[in-house]
């Protein structure tokens, strides 16, 4: 009998031990704030690494034109432009992908903010 | 005179390794002070470059970029259409700018010649500053994380959203 009560004792203890540890290893609850920071933080990163790198690189090659240009300069220039603007339309779609990460986790990241009404 | 010829040729390959190792160190120090010069907005070059006219140009049309991306980013191309054009222009057969955009529109690029527009208007100011500072192409990295943090065209919150919320092709997709 004392044997048992032990046992349940230890074992409700062992439970409380594991459930604190679990609460503890929690991450806080994020509030509207910190998930707008998270949110700026991340547009950042993602406007810091830039937008088309390996596009800007073909900038520089960009063939000279007269205004009007002439037939020649406009075929020579429509080959470059052709190039660069494919690079181009795949940052485009990058770009717009990382962005749209970046506001799913912001959507992810409100919809963990508690209610204050449901904590009071 | 045999050891004299030796001691001239040892020396003159001392000279040349010299020479070598302080190219190197030159090189390294002149790469170091574009970049610190960028990390911090503080500096007399870094303030030169953010007062000037043609960065803010830039920032301008980088915003008009970015902004196109999130509102064209994604659309579904014809492929086959693709490849024809491409082979078309390698063959000199588009011979005006309006059957440039033609084709490109017939491919599935919407409004391919106001992006286009805005994409060579990017081109043109980002040549403007490179040619003007040409310290800044050292370091393309560091001026792409300068651009961002000084940008007085930030894409904002809602605008980023209300945009993503438009486009067809992105997941924040809200139909109507």
């Amino acid at each position: 009998m004392l044997k048992n009560k032990i046992n349940n004792k230890f074992g409700i203890l062992i439970m409380l031990i594991f459930s604190t540890s679990f609460v503890s290893a929690q991450p806080p609850a994020p509030t509207a704030e910190s998930c707008y920071a998270k949110w700026l933080e991340g547009m950042t990163i993602v406007n810091s690494t830039s937008y088309s790198a390996e596009c800007d690189a073909m900038i520089p090659y960009m063939p000279e034109v007269s205004n009007p240009p002439t037939v020649e300069e406009f075929l020579v220039f429509t080959l470059w432009y052709e190039e660069w603007s494919n690079c181009d339309m795949v940052a485009e779609y990058r770009y717009q992908q990382d962005v749209d990460l970046v506001n799913t986790a912001y959507d992810e990241c409100i919809a963990r903010v508690p209610d204050p009404e449901e904590e009071n | 005179m045999k050891s004299k010829k030796i001691s001239l040729r040892f020396k003159n390959q001392l000279l040349l390794k010299c020479f070598a190792i302080a190219l190197v160190f030159f090189s390294m120090s002149c790469s170091k002070d574009s970049y610190e010069s960028l990390s911090s907005n503080n500096s007399a070059f870094a303030k030169k470059v953010l007062a000037d006219p043609l960065f803010e140009n830039l920032d301008k049309a980088s915003y008009e970029v970015k902004i196109n991306a999130l509102k064209y980013g994604g659309e579904k191309i014809d492929q086959n259409l693709a490849a024809i054009l491409t082979e078309d222009i390698k063959n000199n057969k588009i011979t005006s700018q309006e059957e440039l955009v033609k084709r490109k529109e017939a491919i599935g690029y919407k409004d391919y010649d106001l992006r286009s527009k805005t994409r060579m208007e990017y081109a043109m100011a980002y040549l403007a500053l490179m040619k003007k500072y040409p310290e800044l192409a050292q370091n393309k990295a560091a001026f792409s994380e300068f651009l961002a943090k000084n940008s007085k065209h930030q894409i904002s919150f809602e605008t980023s959203r209300k945009l993503l919320a438009e486009n067809k092709n992105s997941r924040m997709y809200v139909e109507k």
